[in-house]
């Protein structure tokens, strides 16, 4: 799993890349949460390189999506293949977090 | 009717050596790609219960999980010898809840493996859990759909 950060004006967007699984998930949720321990609150997360997600994934992202909440943020999420947006939808995940398709789409979600 | 059987431990690193051997099923057995998905998906689920609360003991167990298909269907079989635990007696339960705080994800990869699949059915034999599902699929090529 490989994790890309980038610092933007007001707001962090971070690249995941790779299976985001039971065997993997605690580098994203290390880096995400070193993110927020620092004031970031306004995350978006690319998933145009994950090709896979399991409930280990879910709730990393849930765990952040609570603590960013907490600061006044949000993440948004975008580029979602259609095996992740299942995943979503039978997780009932796609009501707590805002997915765009795009990074454009994803940026005004993260400041409406 | 294809077979196929791969012996694994029960340590959570084995899940990489789960997903080549999918991977190569998929392939070998043209399975289309979001079954391959599906099926990758149940079984972390399942066995990551099986080695986070099936045993007592810190000794090494082995997990038998067997595939079989036929046109147009998967079965997968899952046989531990962890302590008894019947997934499918858990209510079915997704995060229907409205707000972020009050999620509940307690019981998720449960809800998602019987979500998936079309047919689980659970046993316990000779001090085993076994739990077989299955996942029909269209066999037939449409076009880029």
């Amino acid at each position: 799993m490989e994790v890309i950060d980038k610092k933007e004006d007001g707001f962090v967007v971070f690249e995941l890349r790779g299976r985001l699984d039971t065997a993997h998930y605690l580098e994203v949720e290390k880096r995400l949460n070193e993110a927020v321990v620092k004031g970031n609150s306004r995350i978006i997360v690319d998933l145009t390189s994950v090709d896979y997600i399991s409930s280990s994934g879910l709730r990393v992202l849930l765990l952040i999506l609570k603590k960013v909440k907490e600061l006044d943020g949000n993440i948004v999420l975008f580029g979602l293949n259609e095996n992740l947006k299942e995943v979503f939808e039978i997780s009932g995940f796609n009501k707590f977090f805002s997915i765009s398709d795009s990074y454009d789409g994803a940026k005004a979600a993260l400041f409406s | 009717m294809k077979t196929k059987k791969i012996t694994i431990k029960n340590n959570i690193t084995e899940l990489d050596r789960i997903n080549e051997k999918i991977s190569g099923l998929t392939a070998d057995w043209n399975l289309p790609s979001s079954i391959a998905f599906n099926i990758n998906l149940v079984i972390e689920e399942i066995f990551s219960n099986i080695v986070f609360y099936g045993y007592a003991d810190n000794a090494e167990h082995t997990i038998n999980i067997t595939f079989s298909t036929n046109p147009g269907q998967v079965k997968i079989k899952i046989e531990d010898d962890a302590q008894e635990f019947n997934p499918l007696i858990l209510p079915l339960t997704n995060c229907s809840c409205s707000t972020v705080n009050n999620a509940q994800i307690g019981g998720l990869g449960i809800h998602i493996v019987k979500s998936l699949m079309d047919d689980l059915n659970y046993s316990r034999v000779n001090n085993k859990n076994i739990l077989v599902m299955s996942k029909t699929y269209n066999g037939q090529i449409n076009g880029s759909n």
